[in-house]
């Protein structure tokens, strides 16, 4: 049923037939909402929302930055304003959505109508409760919308389709990458689709507009110049290819996957750990990795949260697999020198020749889960994790430690994911050369840690004999459930 | 000049710590081994880095 058809926010609320709803939010939002929109919309809506708020008239930033530079210089021109809509997970009257008590309590998000074709699908951020699968993990940021005077807020992972002139998928995946920087953190620019562009205008290989794509190098170095340390990877060149990738998507960092001539946007994962074989016995680490058994993407074509999944799915999930994956890059903070794969070989090395110490650990299969923090993250959740003894919570909260921290932690196989029983903490600040990279070990039986380097002076590495140490939860904090 | 560097991590510890290794010849002999075990393969990750690097170069999306 439509509410207040003439006015500058009219409604679309559900009377129980999906295509009659959506066939009404389409008459509300044409010109600028096309069928490929629509059914990029259903794919992730259809099952929660139950009323669309259709915002006229609404200045849409990252447009207005494209129509500006380049869709206004046409003889047609588009219309330089979007249409916004806005969806609830209950059916809402007019007066609801004053009161953002209320309306807050049922926003799932919203996404901006571009006249842009094929694809009207512009700035969109939806809640992923009910989209994505349980038991997956993603990153997440929060926006604060104003609908007409209405505060509301909403945390998920940026999504943008491409316009095909300014923006190919290249651009696209770029922007959904610095936009969920640049509203998590503040020490990241906001960037908008033109500006994204220009990042490459020193190593085009042809004009810029209409973009023709870029290679992964030239998205590495659009990286680079909006203040990231960039790392690539190609499957041919990488040991544990799957793993590195796994390992920087649970360190919180959304990485650009290549395929054959498309690239797209992971930000999550969803590990099983009931359907996947138990682990070879011979194994005495089994990385957490191999648990996972499908990557969260957005692919600029399709719509957020879809599964990547191991073997391949059938959709809703991407129609790729593992084995699609070409290579990603990872938009690595600045801080960060020290790279997953020498991180993974220092720590076994480490862990292999202090075995010894770790009786509880010497007769069964152990879960090892690496992941990259700050130390604010880390020391944030001390308390609420208690670290399996009192004195290694105390000793952990009062060592100075570096900004970036590389953790691996160690749980049973049986007790896993729910508890781990003690972790090896490297400096990522540190290049793979240096030993007093090293900070601290942490076994039931003992804490080994470096006390010199933690007060900035020689390494100076001392061991504590502890007594009743427990399991304790694993850290959570760089993905969402 | 540099701060007080001898701080108690737990305030009136009664435990202490020890020395993980007891002579300087015995840290000594673990830094060699450990060096000499892990400079050849973060060698060959950065290798690995540099040829992903150059096909970098190639790949073309979009």
């Amino acid at each position: 049923m439509i509410i207040n058809k003439e006015t500058i926010l009219p409604l679309v609320t559900y009377e129980g037939a999906l295509p009659t709803f959506w066939e009404e939010v389409k008459q509300l939002a044409t010109p600028h909402i096309n069928e490929n929109a629509i059914k990029r919309l259903r794919a992730v809506l259809d099952h929660r929302v139950k009323t669309v708020a259709v915002e006229r008239h609404y200045i849409d930033k990252d447009y207005r930055d494209t129509f500006s530079n380049y869709h206004s210089k046409r003889f047609a021109t588009p219309d330089s304003r979007c249409i916004r809509l806005h969806f609830f997970g209950k059916i809402c009257r007019p007066d609801e959505l004053r009161k953002p008590a209320i309306a807050n309590k049922h926003y799932i998000g919203y996404s901006i109508m571009r006249p842009t074709r094929p694809n009207a699908l512009g700035r969109t951020l939806l809640n992923p409760d009910g989209i994505i699968l349980d038991g997956a993990q993603i990153c997440t940021t929060r926006e604060h919308v104003n609908l007409l005077g209405c505060d509301l807020t909403v945390s998920g992972f940026p999504f943008i389709s491409q316009d095909a002139d300014v923006t190919v998928c290249a651009q696209s995946a770029l922007w959904m990458i610095l936009r969920y920087f640049s509203d998590r953190y503040p020490s990241y620019a906001e960037a908008a689709p033109y500006q994204i562009g220009q990042l490459t205008s020193d190593y085009t290989l042809g004009r810029l507009y209409p973009s023709s794509g870029l290679t992964m190098w030239q998205m590495a170095e659009a990286l680079r110049l909006s203040g990231f340390h960039p790392l690539t990877y190609y499957r041919e060149y990488t040991d544990d290819f799957e793993h590195l990738l796994y390992t920087y998507i649970e360190s919180g960092i959304p990485c650009l996957i290549g395929l054959e001539g498309h690239v797209i946007v992971a930000y999550g994962h969803r590990s099983n750990f009931e359907g996947n074989p138990t682990p070879d016995k011979d194994k005495s680490i089994v990385f957490s990795s191999y648990f996972n058994n499908s990557f969260i993407v957005s692919d600029d074509n399709e719509f957020p949260y879809q599964p990547l999944m191991r073997q391949g799915g059938t959709p809703p999930a991407s129609q790729y697999k593992f084995s699609d994956i070409d290579s990603f890059v990872v938009p690595l903070p600045e801080k960060v020198f020290l790279t997953a794969e020498d991180v993974q070989k220092l720590t076994m090395q480490i862990f292999d020749r202090h075995r010894h110490l770790w009786d509880t650990f010497s007769s069964t299969q152990l879960v090892a889960r690496t992941f990259l923090t700050t130390v604010r993250s880390f020391k944030r959740r001390i308390g609420e994790r208690e670290m399996g003894n009192k004195d290694v919570e105390n000793i952990y909260r009062n060592l100075p430690l570096p900004h970036f921290i590389w953790v691996t932690e160690f749980g049973l196989l049986d007790e896993y994911p729910n508890f781990v029983r003690g972790e090896i903490i490297w400096d990522a600040t540190r290049n793979g050369h240096e030993l007093v990279g090293w900070i601290a070990l942490h076994a039931p039986e003992y804490l080994i840690i470096d006390i010199g380097s933690a007060f900035n002076g020689p390494q100076k590495i001392d061991k504590r004999a502890l007594k009743d140490s427990g399991k304790y939860p694993l850290f959570v904090s760089n993905l969402s459930k | 000049m540099n701060q007080k560097q001898d701080i108690q991590l737990i305030p009136d510890d009664k435990v202490g710590f020890e020395p993980l290794f007891e002579t300087d010849e015995e840290y000594r002999k673990f830094c060699d081994e450990f060096t000499a075990a892990v400079t050849p393969q973060l060698n060959e990750n950065r290798m690995k880095r540099r040829k992903s690097e150059e096909a970098a170069r190639k790949q073309l999306v979009g």
